[in-house]
């Protein structure tokens, strides 16, 4: 794998604002992007995510991030995951729910590092980490 | 005065998801919902991925239209729910015997040829003409995505 590339796909613009403010914070980083389901029928989210998978380049791998459980971005990004095959399935991890701040960072931190079976767990840690009472 | 239990049936092609569960039920206190759908009640994996929607104080059924249609005809315990993914759904049900006074279309999202009604309402002219022949059987047709959206009336417009 050359680049483990990351998918933000949730309501609204949260998806887009949360990597526009890592990149705040660390700078600039490669191979992200956003996906709102603003408009989109669950068919319509699903297709739209075929679209940006055949974009995804060769040697990369994928990991889709998503906001809440059960939404209807986490539906699509299941649905697709059910949909591939062979190669295809084994380049795309998640999804995780419940992307945050703490999580993302980690994964931009982490993920030329840390082997993707011990990266997920860790963003799944750093995630609940953050939330605090 | 608190309304009697009854059933809302709702219209929207992603389902259970977050404005149903979290935008509705929620804010309405509805804690029973049913996705009525032949192919997601006949699939497991189709369930499952429903199923973690909902809160834990929501139950979520999914029953066939057919399953659906009878209960229906009977009043609730608890304000319920129902989901149906497109209005063919809705004129199923009325078919099978349904009462069905009121539908609530809470979501049809853009599809190619498909006409805006509002920026969560789009009719492809087979939804239009299935939602005129419910309206010419005296289905109330209300576009409303959350409670305190304003509701549309669908039936002079489609």
């Amino acid at each position: 794998m050359n680049l483990l590339r990351a998918l933000l796909i949730t309501h609204g613009e949260l998806g887009a604002a949360l990597l526009a403010t890592a990149e705040e914070i660390i700078g600039p980083r490669e191979g992200l992007a956003a996906l709102s389901n603003r408009g989109l029928s669950r068919d319509g989210l699903v297709a739209e995510l075929r679209a940006r998978l055949a974009e995804l380049p060769a040697e990369d791998a994928l990991l889709l991030l998503v906001d809440a459980p059960g939404a209807s971005p986490h539906v699509a990004a299941r649905l697709l995951l059910a949909g591939l095959t062979g190669e295809e399935r084994g380049r795309v991890l998640g999804p995780l729910t419940g992307v945050n701040l703490p999580l993302l960072l980690t994964f931009l931190n982490r993920r030329t590092t840390t082997p993707p079976e011990e990266l997920l767990p860790l963003l799944v840690e750093r995630g609940r980490a953050g939330i605090l009472m | 005065m608190t309304k009697a239990p009854h059933w809302i049936v709702r219209v929207d092609d992603r389902l259970v998801h977050g404005q149903v569960c979290v935008g509705w039920c929620d804010v309405l206190g509805i804690h029973r919902l049913v996705l009525g759908d032949d192919v997601i009640a006949a699939c497991e994996f189709e369930r499952e991925l429903y199923a973690c929607c909902p809160a834990d104080e929501q139950s979520l059924e999914f029953m066939t239209l057919s399953q659906l249609a009878a209960a229906l005809a009977v009043p609730p315990a608890e304000t319920t729910l129902a989901v149906l993914s497109d209005p063919a759904s809705a004129e199923t049900l009325l078919e099978l015997g349904a009462p069905l006074s009121e539908l609530l279309l809470g979501g049809l999202h853009h599809q190619p040829g498909a006409r805006e009604l509002a920026n969560y309402l789009f009719l492809t002219s087979e939804q239009a003409a299935c939602l005129r022949r419910l309206s010419a059987r005296g289905v109330h047709l209300v576009g409303q995505p959350l409670p305190d959206s304003p509701r549309l009336d669908v039936n002079r417009l489609v």
